[in-house]
């Protein structure tokens, strides 16, 4: 499997304070990695600077995205090269459809690969179909982008928009964090069946049950600003019995 | 964090500038700069109008002489000099056209680049168009279609020849010469304009629209415009406006009057695109311009939408008298203002009759170093039982150099009306602009995308073919104002 | 009446001089060895000449009209004469520090003061305060506020016979609330109050004011106050004049970094009240929050204009006007917020409700906002009208008669703008002198 991404010793800071110390992970296509840490061991920091939101200082450090400098290019440039992040805390904006948002992103990858706009009809079918898959009313595509959406509802549409871009690489940033048990396996469905040996998920989360219907291969743990541990499913399962108490005081001897 | 940092993506971005700059190259008869008696004269004989039309601009003149340019308004520019300024100028072929084979093509072409075809091959589909070209009307089209169903919709001096008794039933009622400074100026001067009249129970079978045009160096234009709809008639009414790029400043000072009777329903959209100066604020229309619409039928509705990004200086108050019982005054208002363009604009809500309601939107965008304020009235007459107000007023400032203002007046004397009024002021989040482009969407569309989105209320007001036109104008408008 | 009226007035009175002329002259010995003042003071009335008194053409009096106490007013400052120095009146409020101001005039002797606070006045002002009161008597008006730059203050300066000023020692905080009681007597029924507050850096005070007067008195107050950094100062304004008196009131509050103000004003009396509040967040994270309740009952006219102007970077204001309008009543509330070139990272909000009562009274609102940096999140409400109709529903369910809801909940009203007095027992007698008025209200209304 080809390497996706290569994260290799980042350093970050975030307003003067450095909030990731020297990061490294590798992710190939097909993989799913989650990552998980306590509060503020800078899960949503790597989520973010991955993105390329501003405000993040990158100290040191490299990241490699299917072989660019993906900390050089804007945010719009990774999107289009099939970058995708699922925020923590959607935004709302208001009297911009859903539909008009997702269209205007599709062509703005489209254009940038040198493919010819998506026709209406074409257009219509796949956001009808995705949203079918997501459970959600057609009347949430004609409504304006988060716009007074519940909590759960903005993150079912995140991973709406996910499954329309269809990226090559999605981060999704606690996207289960204020959903409940139904959406939560709704949510979970979306991601699964967009599992591809060509795609890879990073899937950041401070809670084991997400990863009970969404399996991952990897498990890192995250603190103090890097990767002090990684392993397969059950090391999720061990974070549940145990805490993060314990493997950080076993990491930190 | 920088605040800029995401909109930098724009300082490269060339504007596409204004559209409609160009002059079209045609003879004119353009009377000397000035204002006097003889002037005033002179435009009457013109036009062949009856006497009393003549007396009473006389008396609007010798009012207008009593007044002086209100202050106002947040706005600022130098002295205006009434003299410099010619009344009346119309191309020489124009007038008294049997057909439009007879109008000059060179007006055809104009309009035609404007995305205005007149001629019957390339019509707007379902819109009928009178062009006013200077001081006058070019040609109006669908006129025996409209005849058919018995409503009158032709240029306002064939309906001064054709119709004097509506004309002088409903002249000045809405908006007295008496009323303000430039209203007075219009009553004395005014040229031309459209005059509307739907009869009872007629719904007006198609969208009727009014394109001006200023063509000439160094006049104004005072284009007048009336509406009447008879006891349970509809119609909607579209007004467009361009002029050239020049450097010079010139007048713009028109009066709309709007009757509605019982149960009628006027719908009345703007989109105003008058040159708005240059960059560094040379040149530009000032627009001073009185609207106003009274309710006087019970059950009576008018509505105003106006998308306002031209001019140097907007001077408007589209307002509603609420006179008839249970009747509706609606306002739906974009205002963009960019470089050095200036706006006071906003509405009147004048509640008199039981169970008035009305709605005030406003969107104001503000850009470069322009001043964008909106200024609204909501009065309560005693005598207006369970009338209702409901005002929102948004304001959008985009760069650190411009100002967004929001000055509503609300006068309540009635103790069961209800009057709310919400106004924010902010920029355009970072977040929301990060979040567009995570989606991959550039920082110059996201910016569109979500100007477009915040102007939506209002938009969605407008017939279809007027809101793309209007989405389009905010993004050219726009254009350089973030970064 | 045509505002012009009026300026013909004054000149009638007594030919070509004006009567604040004559009451300047009468009043000049006040600051006799006090060159400094009295240059100050022939400054200000000059200005005051070339102004006249503010009239419904300038855009800040639109809905206030001087005309019908002209007259009265005129007449008084003809007649105008030193008040005697005032015996202190016993104290009626417990756990606070009584300051009583008799027609403009500091009571003596003045008890012992709390630690870290002086209060003084022009008869026995030190030398060392001389140049800091003059900058205080200056800065009234800020320099792009020329709007409040009417002649009341300029009145005020020329005309005074005393001036207060209150003074902490940095990072003192006084434990003790400070209570003013400015006392307008018919004796000398035109009262030109002046008071200068000026909080040392980190210090920290509550002071409250409370206007009342006997029949027919005018007052002319201006308030000049000045917090220095990191201080706090709780203002509490009451308005509690006879149904016939008349209180024209500018005040000024500038607030240096990290100061942060909070304004509690009250307007319960009088015939016509005329309150102008400026504050301006001058310094880096300065705050402010004013809440705000008027009742216009009666034949009252109470007009409230505020104005918080941002000017520095990270300022923050929050805003909260209450009126209620009955019988003849006609209340006035303007509340602008200008947030300007700078004051980036700003924020401020505006609410102002209002309830209307009858259909004899008037309640004209307008809230604005000037705002000239895009970096803010601003935002204003206003609404007029009358109480929820789902809460009054609501009450009558659980078994109130209409007129008991209506009364709880217009209590509740005005409550909600009391809340943060915080001297107790002037809060509790506040409460209960609206409500027993309001009380005779609801069980009239329909």
């Amino acid at each position: 499997m080809s390497t996706l991404l290569e994260v290799s010793g980042l350093r970050v800071a975030v307003g003067g304070k450095e909030i990731l110390t020297g990061l490294d992970l590798v992710v190939r296509a097909g993989e799913v990695h989650a990552i998980m840490g306590p509060n503020g061991s800078g899960k949503s920091t790597l989520a973010h600077v991955l993105s390329g939101r501003d405000g993040y200082v990158v100290t040191g450090g490299s990241v490699s995205y299917q072989g660019l400098d993906l900390l050089a290019m804007a945010p719009e440039e990774r999107a289009r090269a099939g970058l995708f992040l699922g925020f923590q805390y959607p935004v709302e904006i208001p009297g911009v459809s859903n539909v008009y948002l997702l269209r205007s992103a599709l062509n703005a990858r489209r254009s940038a690969r040198g493919e010819s706009e998506i026709d209406a009809a074409g257009f219509l079918r796949l956001v009808k179909a995705k949203a079918r898959l997501m459970q959600m009313d057609e009347s949430f595509l004609q409504r304006g982008v988060n716009e007074g959406f519940s909590g759960g509802e903005k993150k079912r549409n995140e991973i709406f928009q996910m499954a329309v871009l269809e990226p090559v690489l999605a981060i999704l940033d606690e996207t289960d964090s204020g959903l409940d048990i139904d959406a939560l396996k709704i949510v979970s469905n979306g991601v699964n069946s967009l599992r591809d040996p060509a795609r890879a998920f990073i899937l950041v989360t401070h809670y084991q049950r997400l990863l009970d219907y969404i399996r991952p291969d990897f498990v890192h743990v995250l603190a103090g600003g890097r990767i002090i541990r990684t392993g397969d499913h059950t090391l999720a399962l061990e974070l549940e019995a145990d805490g993060y108490e314990q493997i950080l005081a076993a990491a930190s001897t | 964090m920088t605040g800029n940092a995401p909109n930098q993506g724009l300082e490269d971005f060339m504007g596409r500038g204004y559209a409609h700059g160009f002059v079209t190259d045609i003879e004119a008869d353009t009377v000397a700069p000035g204002l006097s008696e003889d002037v005033i004269r002179f435009i009457s004989a013109k036009k062949g109008e009856p006497e009393f039309l003549l007396a009473w601009r006389l008396k609007a003149y010798r009012h207008w002489l009593t007044l002086r340019e209100p202050r106002w308004a947040k706005l600022h520019h130098p002295p205006i000099d009434y003299q410099a300024i010619s009344y009346y100028s119309a191309p020489r072929t124009a007038p008294g056209l049997k057909s439009i084979d007879e109008v000059d093509p060179k007006l055809l072409q104009t309009y035609e680049k404007l995305g205005i075809p007149l001629h019957e091959r390339a019509r707007l589909a379902g819109v009928a168009v009178d062009a006013v070209f200077d001081s006058v009307s070019v040609t109006t089209t669908f006129k025996d279609k409209l005849a058919a169903v018995g409503v009158i919709f032709c240029s306002f001096s064939e309906a001064v020849r054709e119709h004097p008794e509506l004309v002088r039933k409903y002249l000045g009622t809405v908006v007295p010469y008496r009323d303000n400074y430039f209203a007075a100026l219009n009553s004395a001067v005014f040229t031309d304009g459209s005059f509307v009249y739907i009869p009872k129970g007629v719904r007006c079978p198609m969208e009727l629209s009014t394109y001006f045009r200023i063509n000439q160096a160094k006049t104004g234009q005072f284009e007048r415009t009336l509406i009447v709809a008879e006891d349970g008639s509809h119609v909607s009414y579209l007004e467009g406006c361009t002029a050239p790029q020049r450097d010079e400043n010139q007048l713009h000072a028109a009066v709309v009057e709007l009757v509605a009777l019982n149960d009628a329903t006027i719908k009345y959209s703007t989109v105003q695109n008058w040159y708005p100066g240059d960059e560094e604020g040379r040149g530009g229309i000032y627009n001073f311009v009185t609207k106003r619409g009274d309710c006087r039928g019970a059950n009576s509705r008018i509505s105003w939408t106006q998308v306002e990004a031209g001019s140097a200086i907007t001077w408007k108050y589209p307002s509603c008298i609420l006179r008839g019982e249970n009747s509706v005054g609606e306002f739906y208002s974009v205002a963009v203002t960019n470089n050095l363009q200036q706006a006071d604009t906003g509405t009147k809500m004048i509640h008199i009759g039981r169970n008035t309601r009305s709605t005030i939107v406003s969107k104001g965008i503000s850009a470069g170093r322009a001043q964008n304020a909106y200024r609204g009235l909501v009065k309560i007459l005693p005598t207006a039982e369970n009338a209702r107000n409901y005002t929102q007023c948004d304001s959008l400032l985009m760069g650190a150099r411009c100002g967004a203002h929001t000055f509503p007046y609300m006068e309540v004397r009635n103790p069961t009306a209800v009057v709310e009024h919400e106004a924010t002021t902010s920029r355009i989040g970072d977040d929301q602009l990060f979040y567009c482009r995570q989606r991959g969407i550039s920082t110059e569309d996201a910016v569109n995308l979500i100007v477009n989105g915040f102007c939506k209320q209002v938009f969605r007001q407008l017939p279809m073919e007027f809101a793309v036109e209007a989405q389009n104008l905010l993004n050219v408008s726009l254009e350089g104002a973030v970064g | 009446m045509a505002p012009s009226t009026m300026r013909e007035d004054t000149r009638d009175q007594t030919g070509n001089r004006r009567p604040w002329q004559v009451a300047a002259e009468q009043l000049s010995h006040t600051a006799s060895g006090l060159d400094w003042l009295t240059e100050r003071r022939t400054a200000a009335l000059v200005r005051a000449d070339r102004l006249g008194l503010p009239d419904q053409s300038q855009e800040e009096w639109r809905y206030t009209s001087l005309t019908p106490f002209a007259r009265r007013w005129l007449d008084h400052l003809a007649g105008a004469r030193l008040p005697a120095v005032p015996e202190p009146v016993p104290p009626t409020l417990a756990g606070v520090f009584s300051v009583d101001i008799v027609d403009g005039m500091l009571c003596a002797p003045l008890l012992a003061t709390p630690p870290g606070l002086t209060i003084q006045s022009l008869q026995n002002l030190g030398a060392e305060w001389r140049t800091r009161v003059e900058a205080l008597l200056g800065s009234a008006v800020s320099p792009t506020d020329t709007s409040a730059s009417d002649s009341l203050i300029d009145l005020n300066t020329a005309l005074l016979t005393d001036l207060i000023l209150v003074t902490t020692e940095p990072g003192a905080s006084v434990a003790i609330p400070i209570h003013m009681r400015l006392q307008a007597t018919a004796a000398s029924a035109l009262c030109q109050t002046r008071l200068l507050v000026d909080l040392a850096a980190g210090s920290r005070l509550t002071l409250s004011l409370e206007f009342t007067g006997t029949a027919g008195v005018l007052v002319n107050a201006v308030s000049q106050m000045c917090l220095g950094r990191d201080s706090e100062l709780n203002l509490v304004r009451v308005q509690a004049l006879p149904d016939d008196g008349m209180l024209l009131e500018s005040t000024s509050i500038e607030a240096n970094d990290s100061a942060a103000v909070t304004v509690t004003s009250v307007d319960l009396g009088g015939q016509l009240s005329r309150q102008s509040l400026t504050v301006r967040l001058a310094g880096t994270g300065a705050s402010a929050t004013v809440h705000g309740l008027f009742l216009a009952d009666g034949q009252r006219h109470i007009d409230n204009r505020t104005r918080l102007q941002h000017e520095a970077p990270s300022t923050t204001s929050r805003e909260f006007f209450r009126g209620i309008a009955a019988d003849h009543g006609h209340g006035v509330f303007s509340g602008k917020i200008i947030v300007q070139p700078g004051a980036a990272g700003s924020n401020a909000a505006l609410t102002n409700r209002n309830l209307l009562l009858t259909t004899t009274a008037e309640i004209d609102t307008k809230p604005e906002l000037e705002i000239y940096v895009d970096d803010v999140r601003c935002s204003h409400g206003a609404t007029t009208g009358q109480l929820d109709a789902n809460a009054l529903f609501y009450l009558q369910s659980r078994g109130l008669d209409l007129s008991t809801a209506r009364q709880v909940l217009t209590a509740a009203f005005l409550r909600d703008s009391l809340t943060g007095i915080p001297l107790p027992e002037l809060r509790e007698r506040l409460e209960a002198r609206l409500e027993s008025r309001l009380q005779a209200q609801t069980g009239a209304a329909r």
